[in-house]
């Protein structure tokens, strides 16, 4: 079992080929993953099939990472860009006739009303927030250990995510409205 | 339910795993068996089929491998620490405090209990900074300006926990280890040095009797150079950390260098920064309670001003150049290119934020040192106002060469060239990984107030009118106070600013007032000429020849070109980091990569 390596440790390890590492990053991320896979696409096979894709375009991009800390939030926007290019090629594919494009996922992946309003929510965040929101909400990151994991000040991390707090905010209250 | 808990109580599910039957992860591992391992270079072109040359010898070989690999393996781990990240996180679980000490007279007390945290850091020839962070009542203090410590109460809070759901601080990476290394002595292979952005050597040590697991963090530098950045000593009997050693520079230095600090770990630490050091006569001042509250409390007038400047900011063109000229002796240009991302991205309030875009930047700090043309040239403009800056002529008649200050940003890397002499040449050059662009302080000085502290700007009010057409926007602190008072029919810019600074326990005046703006075509408007007044000492030669010296008010003038440019009016090669660097070698820099 991987679940006591640190994040950068993991990823360290899955650079260097080790894919056991990368399977507990897999583990460690697939339901945030899926969760923006469902929230964009809507559908539950193509949100897995997305989801895998992020992470193998994950593994090979890997060594592009420079923070490594921030894995979570760099695969979640290679997974919303997945979800972009699956839903482009979409008319293309050829459904099997037991597919179902509505059927929503199984329970353990059924995100809660808010949850999924929220996720839309943060994609209209520039990236730069999207990764700093990750990391505090989801991940549970003190301000000074995103500065560091993200290789910014101090500040600016406080900045940037009272900047992002308060867009969603605003968004959410549009939604609402 | 305030924001902060709906987006944590809404986000913090997604990091649950799931269970083995909705599991993605066997899908995706067996996917990456058709991909390239990442991080290594892109696997050659398949080798063609051989014929056999003969199976036996290969499968001799292949077993003569193996023994050996075993022999190797089983000869390691007789040396083989015997120690685990769990081992060292149960007992560090034991204790109550955890207290590190650095020889600069810095220390961190961490409570494992509650997760309080206090620290003193000390700077080179700085007095001490202080700061509490105390879970129970979700309040941050801070010491470093002499006056007060101040209390707030941050929006942003979170308590880290460590693996056995111990309240730990997550900042303190003095704490955290790397199990994967612990496990596995090793000194990293050749390839990983080559490719890997870090790596973790593990080597065991006897100091004073004691083994000691000692850890060397090896991370990348800007210029791709492996660079120790960290050291960690562990005790393998008693499983806690004992000495911390991490690298880097000190101000002004070229060469790297150590601040070591060691553990301890006791029943009971400080309760406050009083038993840190602070002066138990300074008071406990409470801030605004949160940033929103604060930004509430702006005047109205004020949110006015701040929305028309960020209006006004965002219609900045994304390339261009910048020519200064202070009085007849310094001058500096600036060629800025954002790309598509904002040059004023904390003003705006955009996603160019974080963007690190490309920047060049010299001055000119004796005009000597240039061609007669360009003393001419500038010289002309800095004194008559009415004479149109010649921005192409002294752009291309600018002494480079001479240059004190150079500054290049390739999109990657950050350049600071310092030259401290031209003749004989005397340089250090210091090269950054970039991760943000540049401020261009004279250009965001003039919507100053759009991106100031709110706390500030909901504090005190001016004592000074407001000239017609003008809006004011005050904001003050213990020890400093400031009115800026915006021209709304010139893109909200400055058109005076009074600050008051506190120093030596005497407010100090400082007023700067434009004199004249400029029009950016498709773009806002700026101050394209000022003038500062302050009081500041003077020297001169009195009638015997002796020097003197004396407070007088000063006055400094400052003129400003802004050019916008289409990238093909950038000069080729400008942000040429690697031309720049080689340069700077052969010219005999002293070179810092940080």
């Amino acid at each position: 079992m991987r679940d006591h390596v640190e994040l950068p440790d993991l990823v360290q390890l899955a650079v260097a080929g080790d894919r056991d590492a990368f399977g507990e990053l897999v583990r460690r991320y697939e339901r945030l993953v899926l969760g923006i896979a469902w929230n964009i696409l809507r559908d539950y096979h193509a949100a897995q099939d997305v989801a895998q894709e992020a992470f193998v375009t994950a593994y090979r991009r890997l060594a592009d990472l420079k923070n490594r800390g921030a894995f979570g939030p760099w695969v979640a926007q290679i997974a919303v860009r997945c979800c972009h290019q699956s839903r482009d090629r979409r008319p293309m594919l050829q459904l099997s006739a037991d597919h179902d494009p509505m059927q929503l996922p199984p329970e353990p992946l059924l995100l809660n009303e808010e949850t999924d309003r929220i996720l839309t929510a943060i994609r209209e965040l520039p990236e730069h927030e999207q990764t700093i929101v990750f990391l505090r909400y989801m991940e549970g990151h003190a301000v000074t250990t995103i500065a560091k994991l993200t290789d910014r000040p101090l500040g600016t991390v406080t900045k940037q995510l009272s900047r992002a707090v308060r867009r969603l905010q605003n968004l959410l209250i549009e939604v609402e409205s | 339910m305030n924001v902060d808990d709906v987006l944590a109580e809404a986000l913090q599910p997604l990091s649950e795993p799931l269970s083995t039957a909705e599991s993605l992860v066997s899908n995706v591992l067996a996917r990456l068996n058709h991909s390239r391992p990442a991080g290594r270079a892109l696997d050659g072109p398949p080798a063609a089929p051989r014929r056999s040359q003969g199976r036996w010898p290969a499968r001799v070989a292949v077993a003569v491998v193996a023994i050996a690999a075993v022999g190797l393996l089983l000869l390691f781990s007789r040396h083989a620490p015997s120690i685990t990240l769990a081992q060292v996180t149960a007992a560090v679980d034991r204790q109550h405090w955890a207290h590190l000490v650095y020889r600069d007279g810095s220390e961190t007390w961490v409570c494992l209990d509650d997760g309080k945290f206090l620290m003193k850091r000390v700077r080179d020839s700085q007095p001490p900074s202080y700061y509490l962070r105390d879970p129970a009542t979700r309040t941050e203090q801070h010491y470093d300006f002499f006056h007060e410590i101040r209390l707030s109460r941050p929006e942003v809070w979170v308590l880290g926990r460590n693996r056995n759901g111990k309240i730990i601080p997550l900042d303190v990476d003095e704490l955290t280890f790397s199990d994967s290394d612990l496990a596995r002595p090793r000194r990293s292979t050749d390839e990983d040095r080559s490719k890997l952005a870090a790596v973790v050597d593990f080597d065991i040590v006897t100091e004073d009797g004691r083994r000691l697991g000692h850890f060397s963090h090896q991370r990348r530098d800007a210029l791709g150079e492996l660079q120790v950045s960290k050291e960690l000593w562990v005790d393998l009997a008693t499983k806690l950390p004992v000495r911390i050693r991490s690298w880097g520079f000190a101000a002004g230095m070229a060469t790297r260098v150590a601040r070591e600090g060691t553990y301890e770990f006791l029943e009971k630490g400080p309760s406050d920064l009083y038993d840190l050091g602070v002066p138990r006569t300074i008071p406990i001042v409470s801030q605004i309670e949160t940033e929103k509250e604060a930004e509430q409390a702006i005047p109205a007038e004020a949110r006015r001003a701040i929305a028309g400047a960020k209006s006004a900011v965002r219609r900045f063109p994304h390339r261009f150049r910048v020519l200064k000229i202070e009085g007849a002796n310094q001058q500096t240009i600036t060629y800025v290119d954002s790309g598509d991302a904002h040059p004023f991205g904390w003003i705006a309030g955009d996603e160019a934020v974080g963007t690190v875009g490309r920047y060049f930047s010299a001055d000119c700090q004796d005009t000597g040192l240039a061609s007669q043309k360009f003393a001419e040239l500038t010289a002309e403009a800095a004194f008559d106002l009415s004479v149109p800056i010649p921005a192409a002529e002294i752009s291309q008649a600018f002494p480079f060469a001479s240059s004190v200050n150079t500054v290049l940003i390739d999109g990657r890397r950050w350049f600071v060239l310092t030259r401290t002499s031209v003749n004989p040449p005397k340089s250090q050059l210091q090269v950054l990984t970039a991760s943000s662009s540049r401020d261009i302080d004279d250009l965001e000085s003039q919507w100053e107030f759009a991106d100031w502290n709110w706390t500030e700007l909901a504090t005190g009010k001016s004592s000074e009118a407001v000239p017609p057409g003008q809006m004011l926007v005050h904001a003050e602190r213990v020890d400093l106070k400031n009115d800026w008072f915006v021209d709304p029919a010139r893109d909200y810019t400055v058109a005076r600013h009074v600050e008051y600074r506190l120093n030596d326990g005497k407010w100090e005046k400082r007023e700067t007032r434009a004199v004249k703006w400029e029009h950016l075509p498709d773009g806002p408007w700026y101050v394209s000429a000022w003038e500062t007044r302050r009081r500041g000492l003077v020297t001169g030669i009195d009638k015997d020849g002796k020097r003197t010296q004396q407070e007088e008010e000063i006055i400094d003038c400052v003129r400003l070109l802004i050019t916008p440019l289409r990238p093909e009016d950038l000069p080729a090669g400008l942000f040429d980091g690697d031309k720049f660097l080689d340069a700077a070698k052969a010219a005999g820099a002293q070179l810092r990569v940080d």
